[in-house]
């Protein structure tokens, strides 16, 4: 799974802890999902939309999907 | 490694203080029961006494992981946690069948006394290399 968290943290200037406190998980967590080793569940992801203010497709893809 | 537990939770570090205060209590127990068992001629009755004493940490460890799982609101870690528990329960299996075929022959500590301090310290390390790889 491909995602733009990193992209979307950097435009709000945001650290990874300063997410992490915002998503109440551990900075690990944070970083195992950007860096694609950790897919949330729905309610993370769900979190993560409401708190970027956008929708779950836009910050994950499939990378399937992305490449064919 | 002691910087990644800074970056854990007061619940996630009571529930670590908590396995590791069971840990002792195990250890403790598995010398001085064994002392006992091989100074003492004793009844069958007090064997099995002391034999449902020995599994009491184990017991207590299980509710306490399984509370600290329950409880755990952060499902990357409650992920690692439980691949920590797989690991270490698989080093346990791997040495409990080296040791059967060894102990006989040997005057080491039965394996089985200290099974349940190997697997937590097996998971424990398992579980600070990956939070250290994942810093």
């Amino acid at each position: 799974m491909k995602n733009r968290l990193r992209v979307l943290r950097a435009e709000r200037n945001w650290s990874q802890a300063d997410l992490a406190q915002k998503l109440e998980v551990s900075r690990q967590s944070v970083n195992a999902i950007e860096t694609g080793k950790f897919d949330p569940s729905l309610p993370l992801a769900f979190r993560l939309a409401r708190l970027f203010e956008t929708s779950i497709e836009s910050i994950f893809s499939d990378e399937s999907e992305a490449n064919s | 490694m002691r910087s990644c537990r800074m970056h854990l939770s007061g619940y996630q570090r009571r529930s670590m203080r908590t396995i590791e205060i069971l840990m002792g209590i195990c250890i403790a127990l598995s010398i001085l029961l064994q002392a006992i068992l091989e100074r003492h001629s004793l009844s069958m009755v007090t064997r099995y006494g002391i034999a449902v004493l020995s599994i009491a940490p184990v017991i207590a460890t299980i509710t306490v992981v399984a509370r600290y799982l329950r409880g755990e609101k952060d499902e990357y870690l409650r992920n690692l946690v439980v691949e920590s528990m797989l690991w270490g329960l698989g080093f346990v299996l791997v040495a409990d069948t080296f040791f059967s075929y060894v102990q006989p022959y040997s005057s080491l500590i039965p394996f089985g006394n200290i099974s349940l301090d190997v697997f937590i310290v097996t998971a424990s390390i398992t579980l600070e290399v990956k939070l250290w790889r994942n810093r």
